[in-house]
């Protein structure tokens, strides 16, 4: 009787191995295959998102057609202000179409295609970050493996992700800020694989006003390199949260304006320092902008959800630091930037 | 033998006779006894007349000399720096140069002025985001672009190159 018991436990086992949740050891390897799966899977389906900070809420719906490798097109259904807005992306070119301004705006990402970088921002993450498997669930109908990714430092759940079993897609991501709140989640909807999708939904519409964005380069991962091309002398945090480090540095001429951004991870969280010396103001008109003071510095900040951009000057040197850590975290991380 | 004339005798007396002519005067007045009287006459009324000239000459009063000489050379010499200043100083030139300053120094900053500079904060949080496809489940396209909810223009940014930093063999990644 016991032989038999043990038999059959091993083959409820069995049974339930394609439903069981992931092994810890896999849960790595499960999140690279997530992060190249849109380069192998097309799919056509409906996406939720909500972008939360701490006192404001952005939420957005849109349709979204991928063909892989790199075609998408994103067409918001809400909010209200951006109904029948759609971005195109083809692979480095993003195409944001506005049909309230009758035009569409040409970004350059030169860093999209950066496997070197992904490569190298995975390696932190699995550095600063424990990841763990959770009970499988079903998501837009698929079965998915769900993996926590726990901060090493703080022990803390930074993010919630949840990948088809069978394409390693993610379809549905959270995010946590320090106290376990939710900040962001992304969740599909209404998901089909296809790679039946027309090709004029890829097409940029014609009849709009073409309006160059931004060139973004491909970063530096030579930091230092970056400060020296921004030709004045750049200051960087003394402090920073653990597990953070320098990743990239760019420098740009932002409307003749050189530019120095320095970008800094953990492997999930980043935060952005742009600098430069001139006599630039950085204009909020188009945000509520908010006064705080810190160090006798009299700064300005925004959110866009859980993003956050504090602005302020000091010695002649023009500082935005932008990154979805909480205001005292980044208020913390700039009265460290000293001249 | 014609004799000399007084006017050749006092032109003579006075040495403003040509050469030649101050030669023959020189040898009729040595074979000519007749002229030689009228010689010897017309040089004593001479010596009278500068006797006399003598005797009634006044001394310029102390100074003058020194006052007039110091004029000369203070109008041959070059003017100092500091007298070109004060000819600069001069009301006739200092007033309408300053009017021309002041209103130069009211008009040039509006003239001259840079248009001021400012980037709009969707710059940054776009290109924040950008940097962001680089990162694992960093994907931009859960954030809505600025560039779609600001109503401003799209900054105009181009990328500079980065020099790479010459690497040491102990240099970290």
């Amino acid at each position: 009787m016991p032989v038999r018991n043990a038999a059959l436990a091993a083959i409820a086992l069995f049974a339930l191995a394609g439903l069981a949740p992931a092994r810890a050891d896999d849960a790595a390897r499960l999140l690279r295959q997530a992060i190249s799966a849109p380069t192998t899977t097309s799919f056509v389906g409906e996406v939720q998102t909500l972008e939360i900070g701490e006192s404001q809420t952005q939420a957005s719906v849109y349709r979204i057609e991928h063909r892989a490798p790199d075609l998408t097109r994103r067409w918001y259904l809400a909010p209200q202000s951006l109904y029948g807005d759609s971005i195109l992306t083809h692979g480095e070119h993003r195409y944001s179409i506005d049909v309230q301004r009758n035009r569409v705006i040409v970004d350059e990402n030169d860093a999209i295609d950066d496997q070197v970088a992904m490569d190298d921002n995975f390696g932190l993450l699995t550095t600063n970050y424990r990841a763990e498997s959770a009970p499988n669930e079903t998501v837009a109908g698929q079965p998915c493996n769900v993996v926590m990714l726990e901060n090493k430092h703080t022990g803390q759940t930074v993010m919630r992700i949840w990948m088809d079993a069978k394409t390693h897609l993610v379809l549905q991501k959270e995010r946590y800020a320090a106290n376990g709140a939710l900040t962001s989640q992304t969740r599909f909807s209404n998901l089909r694989y296809t790679t039946a999708i027309p090709a004029q939904v890829f097409q940029v519409p014609s009849g709009l006003t073409q309006v160059k964005g931004s060139r973004h380069a491909q970063p530096s991962s030579d930091v230092n390199a970056a400060v020296k091309t921004a030709g004045f002398r750049a200051q960087s945090p003394r402090y920073l949260p653990e597990g953070f480090i320098p990743v990239t540095g760019d420098v740009t001429d932002v409307n003749g304006v050189r530019t120095l951004h320095l970008l800094y991870s953990d492997g999930i969280r980043t935060i952005s320092l742009f600098e430069n010396e001139k006599d630039v103001a950085i204009d909020l008109s188009h945000y509520t902008a908010k006064s705080v003071r810190f160090e006798n510095h009299d700064a300005q900040y925004v959110e866009q959800g859980p993003i956050t951009l504090l602005s302020w000057s000091e010695a002649g040197l023009h500082f935005a630091l932008v990154g979805e850590l909480s205001r005292t975290e980044l208020i913390k991380i700039a009265a460290s930037v000293v001249p | 033998m014609k004799h000399l004339t007084q006017d050749q005798l006092i032109d003579y007396l006075h040495h403003a006779l040509a050469p030649e002519d101050d030669a023959a005067v020189y040898a009729h007045l040595q074979a000519c006894p007749d002229c030689q009287a009228a010689m010897r006459a017309e040089t004593a009324l001479t010596e009278a007349l500068q006797r006399q000239a003598a005797a009634e000459e006044r001394d310029l009063p102390a100074g003058v000399e020194a006052t007039i000489w110091a004029r000369v050379d203070e109008l041959s010499s070059a003017p100092s720096f500091a007298d070109r200043v004060r000819a600069w100083l001069r009301p006739a030139i200092l007033v309408p140069v300053a009017a021309v300053l002041v209103l130069g120094l009211f008009f040039a900053p509006q003239l001259f002025r840079r248009a001021p500079v400012s980037i709009d904060a969707a710059y940054y949080l776009d290109d924040h985001a950008a940097v962001n496809g680089t990162m694992p489940f960093g994907d931009a396209s859960e954030t809505i672009p600025a560039s779609l909810t600001s109503t401003g223009d799209p900054v105009n940014a181009s990328a500079v190159a980065v020099d790479p930093v010459t690497m040491t063999a102990d240099a970290g990644p």
